[in-house]
Order: structure tokens, then C-alpha cells, then sequence
């Protein structure tokens, strides 16, 4: 080589990256007949039962490991949840776990916020720096300044971070719930007394209405039940949602945005005015549905009274689209083909009146009778780990009585449970303090919810930023300190998943293989922070290590039980308790009745403790933007995901190329626009823009464009407003216009 | 027994075998006929005799069109991904892919290749590189082909892929490779071998455990079929009569692709009504 340039410097750099990465470079990277890796035998195969991590379903796994390296993951035919069915997004986890850009170190930042120049330190330094920081603001009396936003849910390692807290003294362990389908488990609170997704028996049943399209198209569970047969052995499935499915269902009805609540009440209409109400049913388990009289005798009207004045199907088909005719038939196929299930998903409740929709779903169940085998099976609770109660000092019980600063639990969220989209605001306005230290773990805010910009100033503000991340995502591009993740197939944990029987029921993750070197799993690092701040923390948590923390918690013959079956269930069906439904809910009207500003709203509610369904609100000039956005999460979606996942990426569920983001639109609406399928376009809400594909179908209802949440940058054109009462976050609310730019 | 419109030559060619049983095969025969596993028992062969002839059978009607097919496919046999620059010039490798709704008149048409029993892209290989085996797969030889792609203009189901460049995984340490199947290099042509490899495994351990190898053992053997939530492909042996593939192929809804192409596939779609 005569000179020795740039380019050739950079090639030499990123060989030796390659090489670091401990494979090797040129045309023998593929090869297939690689060393074993440390610690296995030359040829030695095994297959691990895990349980996929990919959505909150919990699908139970098993996974080929050759030589040390995991190279196919297939569903565990014993699992309850899936037998032995995997979907596409599960089997790509396989691609996230190999990727080359996982961080593999713990960094600290190095000059500005997003500058990107980091210095890599050791755990023992990225450790010692976080308890210094915690431990100063539990000596200045404020450990609630300490923010958690935790994107997981339904694992021992979500308890374990509840439990650090509460020792620690932070309220603040917020959820992603707003942002995804907690309307649909609150209306399950309010209206059965069980905060969870309800558990339907789609075997059973013989129609399913699926409110919502999300529940049927990214859900390997319900895909098994409701076509794992012929009819009429399995459930006739009618799907109502703006946009059809990419799975498939048995019929499709458009339906306009956000509006899934006045259809549910114009069905629940026609089966009170034509008395085909499960009248038994509504007798014995059911209350508010008549007229009744409330503790100081008043009398109160039901929800009877409710429906039958307002709500005929010809009333609400302005508002839903959706012709009087069709509501009519659904009303009375629903009520002549009973068992039947009439599920709403998060995307059916991500609207304004996203709590007021889910009630008026659960009602609709109430009236038929849904609470038996074909209907809504039970009530699904999450086996909270056996630890004993942690030690709260003077400091802990003074900082989690603080309020929480995402509004939860006051008047600003009376009904809810959490309000992740309302923390930039508390960030940024110190409101109602401020907030000294923040963990995000299990998510990226940046990408996954709407309000980039407010996200972004407020990640800005925070003085000191923790992001537990297995890539530099865009949350960790603003860090203070990146600690590295490892990912789920390389870790222990336990896993409450959804099986549709609802028994409880626990799967297991266990290591498939070794964790990439210098990840950790987040339970580790949390005992390891409680065992450095030692005191009343360190002795809450007084295990090793995270394996130590669930070997407590579960006996070891459960646990081997459970590393032999790949979790712990029952086989044979035991009776589950029958729901009890409440329309009105006491619990609303207690909680509304709670603070001064509500109370006086709740009073003039028609119907006691149900939050009156009110058409959807849409941010947007209706001139300027005449279209309703549809963000829809197709099964390629991976929240959290961090790098492109090509196997999901080129999926051929869309004809022609794969790869760039698509805005499906009417044709009605297309032609009005003067746009052809295959045309670059411009979609712009009053927040953002995004460029997209036209892709003209009938297959989305007329007046609204769907476009598919993900790496396309959807998210950025979404306002984040919210439901008044629950803090359901309106994923479902913006208007938008689009424009031919080619 | 019900008659399979579908199975006559596979039937034929069983008969014409059972009657020519003499010479070569007939002492691999006895050795089976007696539970023994000779070493050396050519592995085509069921248990009573007859040449196995490998088919999937396809249920519209239970097909959700979930895709979970497509990637177990791609995992399971190293194909690696397009990339934007690829994919919008052509297309990108899916030995199992799916109909574009347009082209299908049904809801959704996961589409392998078709292992016809009459397979056009065999005629026309100049160099032999693609064959039928015995076990009714048509398969390719990698190593032989020479990347004229005149086999892709035969295929009338556009079931092969040429390799416009060498199979890379950007971004992606290539440990999760299956070591039982090599990436293809750039200028063949490859396709789908119905997981040729998983069907020798298991019938190798089948003969090591002296076990016979049942029917339901092999229903969900090839990836697509393992990882279907629905079960909606079932694999199996069209010349046995009382495989659950042979059964479901018997039905009324039964149909093929493109029967006027004569190629006479071994997948088997039922349709979605009767």
C-alpha cells in the first residue's frame, strides 16, 4: 500500500471492531461451521423453554441452542398460551439478539446531551455514581425526585423495581399502561373489580366481536383459538375497526375512529328494546342496570333508561359510520348466538373517551350474560412474588406519600392509574417538584409515545438520566449513564402470562444462552443498587443477585418444576369465579366523589358512576387537516425494539417492496385528493410531518388514513391528548392532511 | 376408502413399486419388515415398502395470515434479507412467502414451492443442478447451478430466487445461522427444499431409536408448518393413505394451483368454503 489514507484507516477500524465482536471478516463471516463457544461441546444441541418477550401475551418458547449459539426459536407445544405456534414478531427476537450494536459496556456521557461521545466505564463506576446520586437525595429528605418510567410489565422484575422503590421512598414507578391498553383494564377494574385485560374464552364462544383491530393481528394467542378450526367448531369473528386487519377475520365492519363506545351502547339499545337481554343474568350479577335508589334513597336512573333514550342505532350511525342496518344484525346475532365475546382492545379505548368506551364495552358483556365458558372467562390476576414486606423508614413512608408527579391518584387523573404522557410537563415545570434523578427502563418515550419535542426538553432538564438499554436508542443518545441490558433470552425471570383460560399462571424465562459480556439484567442491578445504599433498602432487598431474589420467592422443586415445563399451570379447567358486573360503578363514584372539582362533574352524569360516553375529540383544524389518523401497531411492531429488524421488515403482508412506510387511504378520499396508489406523499398534522407511500384501499374507512407505528417516524404526527378522567392516552385522536409530493 | 382425485400417480408409481418389489430394495425391505434397522435401509422407504412422497397440505380457511411461516422459513434456512436497495428492485427471498392479495382470489395464500411431481424447472436445467428425489422433492444443488435462471421462467409459480449479491446479514453478528443449512452464494438460483435436512434428521433418529417414524411425528416437521399458530399446514406422506396429509388431500376442498399448468403440485391447498 503506497499511502496509508483515510479510508483505509476507517476499513482497519471497523475490521477490528468486526474482529472485537469475535467473528470473523470477508467472505468466511457466514460460515455455518463455526468453533463452539466456550463452555459447550463440539456438535452439542440442546433445546431451552423460555417465554418470548416480544408482547405482554407470553407465549411460551423453546429455543435450539447449537454449540453455545441460539439458531431458531419455535413455540413450546406444552405452553397454555400458544401449544407450540409461534408468531413472526416472537421468532425475530432470535435477529435483536444477535445484533452488532448492542452495547456492551456501561457508558457515561462525555460533553452535551445527544453529542454521542462516550467514555465506557465498569459497572462498579456506573454503580458507585448512581448511589452517590441516591443516596444524596434520600439525605436531603426528597427520594420521590427519583422518577422511574418502566416499560415492562407482568414480571417478577417489575415487582422487584415497586418493591426498591418503596424501601427507596419514590411513588413514582410509572408505567407505559396510558399508552397502551388500559382502558380496556380499568373498565375491567370499574366494571368487575379486577385490574387486568379480561380473559375471554374464545374457544368456547361462537361469535367473538372484536372491537378493535390490534387484539386480532398481533396477538399469536388469539389467532390459535379463533381460526385453529373450522366452522362452526370455532368462533365466527367479526372485526369493527377504521382500518381492516392484516390477519384475518371473519367479517370486517368500518367503523369511524374513537367512536367504538356508541356502537357498543346503540347494541346494547337494540338488545334492551327488542328484550333480548340475558335477564337472569342481569338479575343476579349485575347492578345498575334498573332504576335503583342510592344510600340516602335518592333514586338514581340505570343504565336501562340510559340506552333506551339516546343511542338507537339510527341516532349513533351519524357518529360511527357504521349503517343502522348493520347495527341492528350485530345486536341480534350477538344475542341469538350466545356464548359470545365482545373484546375492545387498546386501540378501541385510546380515544378521549377511552374509559367511557371500555364501560360501555363491559355493559354490553353484562346484558349478554358474557361471564361464563364462552364469554369472559374470568378475572386474571398477576401472582405477586412471595417476598416479605420491605422495610420503610421514616424517609421512604414521608417521600411515597408525596404525590405522584405524573398526576395519578389526584384530581388532574382521578380514575387512572398512571399518565406517562403527562411527565415532560411535570418535568419541565417542576411540578408538582422537581425531579433530580430518572430511570427509564423497558422503553425508549422518545420513539414509542407521541410529543417527541416535549420529551425531549424534559429529558434535557433532568440532572441526572439513567437509561437501561440494550442499544443507544434515542432515550440513550440523552443519557447521563447507558447500562447496558441483556436481553430476554439471556435471563432469569418470571413471567405472568395471558392465558385466555384465566388461570393464573406463571412462565418461566431462563437463560438460552450466556448473556452478551458486560450486560446485565436489570433485577441484578437493582439488588446491586439496594445492597450499596445499604440500610433500610439494602435490607429490603437482601439478596446475591436477581436469581437469588426469584429462587426466594418460588420453592425449588416449583422451580425446576418450571424450568422442566417452562412455567407453572393447571391442565385441568378449575371453576373460576363468575364475574359480578357493576355498570355504575361505586368505585367511580368514590373516586370522583374524592376531590371537590370531580365530585361536582360526577353529579351530573345520567347514570351514577358511569363516565357518560361523549363523541372523540380530534386535535387538528378540521379545515386544515381534514383526515383522521390511524396509528395501528402491526405484528412487525416492536416496542422497545431498537435496531430494524429485517425478518419483520420485508414480512410480504403488503404487496410489492416491503420497505417504506405506507399511508393507506380510501379511495373515495384518494381520488378527492387527487392521489394514486404507489404516489409519494406528505402526511402533516399540526405537530409533524411524515413521508409516506400512498397506498389506496378499501380496506380503511373512508375520511381516515392508517399508517403503521414503528421505525417510520408515525408516532412524531401524533398529539398526545388524553382521557379526562382515566389518563388514557388518545393515540387515536389527531386529524391530519396529506399531500402528493410526487 | 375414499379416492384421492389428486394421488393417482402417487398411487401408480406405489403400485408399480410394490409390483417390482425383487431385486435391489427387497433386502432393506425384509430388514424392516422385521423392526430391524439395517444400517443400510435406504430411508425413502416407509416401513410396509412403499416410496415415500413428501406434500404439504395448506388450510385457507385456517390461515391467519400471521406470516409467522415466513420467518421460521428464513431462520431455519439462512435466507438472508434483502435490503432496501434490493428489495425495491426486485424482490426479496421468501422461499415461503405470501400471495399478494390481488394476485390470490383467496384472503390469504402462504405460498411455498410447489414440489410439483411433474416440475418444469427441472426440464429445463441445462447442468442438472435442480432434480426430483426420490422422495418427491425437487431440490437443488447450490453448487452446481450456474445461474442461467432458466429455471425461473419455467416455474409458473415464480417459486425461486436468484441471488443478486452474497447473502449478508448487516448489522448482525451471523452466530444465529443454522449450522445444519449453508447461505446460498451470489449467482444461484435457490428455492425451497421443504426442510430437507429436518426430514433426514428425523428420520435418522427414528432409525437410530428403532422406532418407526408415526405420522403425527411428521405432521409439524418442516419449519413453516412447526411454527404455525393454527395449524394450518400439514406436512406428511401423500403416498400413505392413512396420513393426515393423504386424508386432508381427499377432501372436497381440496384443489391445486394452477392445475392447467400440469405440473401437478404435492402442495395442496383446501379452500375456504366447500
Amino acid at each position: 500500500m503506497s499511502r496509508f489514507g483515510r479510508r483505509e484507516l476507517l476499513g482497519g477500524a471497523a475490521l477490528a471492531g468486526v474482529a472485537a465482536l469475535g467473528c470473523r471478516p470477508g467472505k468466511d463471516r457466514y460460515r455455518i461451521d463455526k468453533p463452539p463457544l466456550p463452555g459447550s461441546r463440539p456438535g452439542e444441541e440442546r433445546w431451552v423453554l423460555s417465554t418470548c418477550a416480544l408482547c405482554d401475551a407470553g407465549c411460551g418458547i423453546k429455543v435450539r441452542v447449537v454449540e453455545g449459539r441460539a439458531v431458531k426459536i419455535e413455540g413450546n407445544p406444552d405452553h397454555p398460551v400458544n401449544r407450540g405456534g409461534l408468531c413472526s414478531r416472537g421468532q425475530a427476537a432470535l435477529q435483536a439478539l444477535y445484533n452488532s450494536q448492542r452495547v456492551h459496556s456501561p457508558l457515561r456521557r462525555l460533553g452535551d446531551r445527544g453529542d454521542g461521545s462516550w467514555k465506557l466505564i465498569s459497572w462498579d463506576e456506573a454503580i458507585g455514581e448512581i448511589v452517590t446520586k441516591l443516596a444524596e437525595l434520600r439525605a436531603d429528605g426528597h427520594p420521590e425526585r427519583l422518577v422511574l418510567i418502566d416499560g415492562q410489565a407482568g414480571t417478577f422484575t417489575h415487582e422487584l423495581w415497586t418493591r426498591f422503590l418503596s424501601a427507596f421512598g419514590s411513588p413514582n414507578h410509572i408505567g407505559m399502561g396510558s399508552a397502551r391498553a388500559a382502558g380496556v383494564k380499568l373498565a375491567s377494574l370499574y366494571s368487575t373489580g379486577s385490574y387486568g385485560l379480561p380473559a375471554h374464552d374464545l374457544a368456547r364462544a361462537r361469535v367473538v366481536l372484536a372491537l378493535g383491530a390490534e387484539q386480532i393481528e398481533s396477538s399469536g394467542q388469539t389467532m390459535r383459538f379463533m381460526r385453529a378450526a373450522r366452522e362452526p367448531d370455532r368462533p365466527r369473528v367479526i372485526c369493527v375497526s377504521p382500518r381492516r386487519p392484516s390477519c384475518r377475520c371473519d367479517e370486517w365492519i368500518p367503523i369511524a375512529p374513537g367512536t367504538y363506545g356508541a356502537l357498543a351502547l346503540s347494541l346494547a339499545h337494540v338488545l334492551v328494546r327488542d328484550g333480548l337481554i340475558d335477564r337472569d343474568f342481569v338479575r343476579d350479577f349485575v347492578s345498575g342496570f334498573s332504576v335503583g335508589r342510592d344510600r340516602a334513597g335518592v333514586e338514581q336512573p340505570g343504565f336501562e333508561a340510559l340506552v333506551r333514550t339516546g343511542y338507537a342505532p339510527e341516532q349513533t350511525q351519524e357518529v360511527t359510520g357504521l349503517p343502522a342496518a348493520t347495527a341492528e344484525r350485530l345486536a341480534h346475532e350477538l344475542a341469538q348466538q350466545r356464548p359470545v365475546v365482545v373484546a375492545g382492545d387498546g386501540s378501541a379505548t385510546a380515544a378521549s373517551n377511552g374509559l367511557a368506551t371500555g364501560m360501555a364495552i363491559a355493559a354490553l358483556n353484562a346484558l349478554l350474560g358474557n361471564s361464563d365458558e364462552g364469554g369472559v372467562a374470568g378475572l386474571r390476576e398477576f401472582a405477586v412474588p412471595k417476598w416479605q414486606a420491605p422495610i420503610v423508614d421514616a424517609v421512604a413512608a414521608a417521600g411515597s406519600a408525596a404525590p405522584r408527579i405524573d398526576g395519578a391518584g389526584t384530581a388532574a387523573c382521578p380514575l387512572g392509574r398512571g399518565r406517562v404522557q403527562a411527565v415532560p410537563a411535570a418535568i419541565t415545570q417542576s411540578s408538582p417538584y422537581p425531579v433530580e434523578a430518572l430511570f427509564l427502563h423497558g422503553t425508549d418515550p422518545l420513539a414509542a409515545l407521541p410529543g417527541r419535542k416535549a420529551w425531549h426538553t424534559a429529558l434535557q432538564r433532568v440532572p441526572f438520566l439513567v437509561r437501561f438499554a440494550s442499544w443507544l436508542d434515542d432515550s440513550a443518545r440523552e443519557a447521563d449513564l447507558v447500562l447496558p441490558e441483556s436481553l430476554p433470552l439471556e435471563v432469569l425471570d418470571v413471567v405472568q402470562s395471558t392465558a385466555d383460560s384465566g388461570e393464573p399462571m406463571l412462565s418461566l424465562r431462563q437463560p438460552v444462552v450466556a448473556p452478551l459480556s458486560g450486560t446485565r439484567q436489570a433485577g441484578d442491578v437493582i439488588v446491586a443498587l439496594a445492597a450499596a445504599l445499604g440500610g433500610s433498602v439494602g435490607r429490603s432487598l437482601p439478596w446475591k443477585n436477581y436469581a437469588d431474589a426469584v429462587a426466594k420467592s418460588l420453592s425449588a422443586e416449583t422451580l425446576a418444576d418450571m424450568k422442566e415445563k417452562g412455567g407453572q399451570w393447571n391442565e385441568a379447567k378449575t371453576d373460576m369465579p363468575r364475574p359480578k358486573f357493576e355498570i355504575g360503578s361505586q368505585a367511580i363514584a368514590s373516586r370522583m366523589a374524592g376531590f371537590p372539582e370531580t365530585a361536582k362533574v360526577a353529579q351530573a352524569w345520567p347514570c351514577k358512576g358511569l363516565p357518560p360516553w361523549e363523541p372523540p375529540r380530534f386535535s387538528g383544524n378540521l379545515q386544515r387537516f381534514p383526515l383522521q389518523l390511524v396509528p395501528y401497531r402491526p405484528v412487525q411492531f416492536v416496542e422497545d425494539s431498537g435496531p430494524f429488524l429485517s425478518w419483520l421488515g420485508e414480512l410480504p403482508l403488503v404487496s410489492g417492496n416491503p420497505w417504506p412506510l405506507r399511508a393507506e387511504i380510501n379511495p373515495a378520499d384518494a381520488a378527492q385528493l387527487g392521489v394514486a396508489d404507489g404516489d409519494q406523499v406528505l402526511v402533516q398534522s399540526s405537530i409533524g410531518t411524515c413521508p409516506a407511500i400512498a397506498q389506496v384501499s378499501d380496506g380503511v374507512c373512508v375520511g381516515a388514513v392508517a399508517m403503521a407505528l414503528g421505525p417510520g417516524g408515525v408516532a412524531d404526527l401524533v398529539v398526545s391528548d388524553e382521557d379526562r378522567w382515566s389518563g388514557v392516552l388518545a393515540w387515536q385522536g389527531t386529524r391530519v392532511s396529506v399531500k402528493k409530493t410526487s | 376408502m375414499k379416492r384421492d382425485p389428486f394421488d393417482d400417480d402417487v398411487r401408480d408409481s406405489r403400485r408399480k413399486l410394490l409390483a417390482g418389489l425383487a431385486a435391489s430394495a427387497a433386502g432393506a425391505m425384509v430388514g424392516c419388515a422385521r423392526g430391524v434397522a439395517a444400517p443400510s435401509a435406504p430411508l425413502v422407504h416407509a416401513a410396509d415398502g412403499h416410496r415415500r412422497q413428501w406434500g404439504l397440505v395448506i388450510d385457507l380457511d385456517r390461515c391467519a395470515r400471521c406470516a409467522g411461516c415466513v420467518v421460521a422459513c428464513q431462520q431455519e434456512n439462512n435466507v438472508a434479507p434483502a435490503g432496501p436497495r434490493v428489495a425495491a428492485r426486485t424482490r426479496p427471498i421468501h422461499w415461503m412467502d405470501f400471495l399478494p392479495p390481488a394476485l390470490g382470489s383467496f384472503a390469504a395464500t402462504p405460498i411455498p414451492c410447489m414440489h410439483c411431481q411433474d416440475p418444469p424447472c427441472v426440464k429445463v436445467c441445462p447442468v442438472g443442478a435442480t432434480y426430483q428425489t426420490d422422495e418427491g422433492i425437487t431440490a437443488q444443488i447450490w453448487d452446481r447451478c450456474i445461474g442461467c435462471r432458466y429455471c425461473m421462467v419455467a416455474c409458473p409459480y415464480a417459486r425461486r430466487y436468484f441471488n443478486w449479491s452474497e447473502p449478508g446479514w448487516p448489522g448482525e453478528d451471523p452466530s444465529s445461522l443454522n449450522p445444519d443449512v449453508a447461505p446460498r452464494p451470489r449467482g444461484v438460483v435457490e428455492k425451497c427444499t421443504l426442510c430437507h435436512h429436518r426430514i433426514r434428521a428425523a428420520l435418522e433418529r427414528a432409525r437410530l431409536d428403532e422406532e418407526p417414524l408415526t405420522d403425527e411425528a411428521l405432521r409439524r416437521l418442516p419449519a413453516c408448518a412447526q411454527s404455525c399458530p393454527t395449524q394450518a399446514i400439514t406436512f406428511g406422506d401423500l403416498a400413505e393413505p392413512t396420513s393426515e396429509v393423504a386424508r386432508l388431500a381427499a377432501s372436497p376442498r381440496a384443489m391445486r394451483l394452477l392445475p392447467e399448468a400440469g405440473t401437478r403440485p404435492k402442495v395442496i391447498y383446501l379452500r375456504e368454503s366447500t
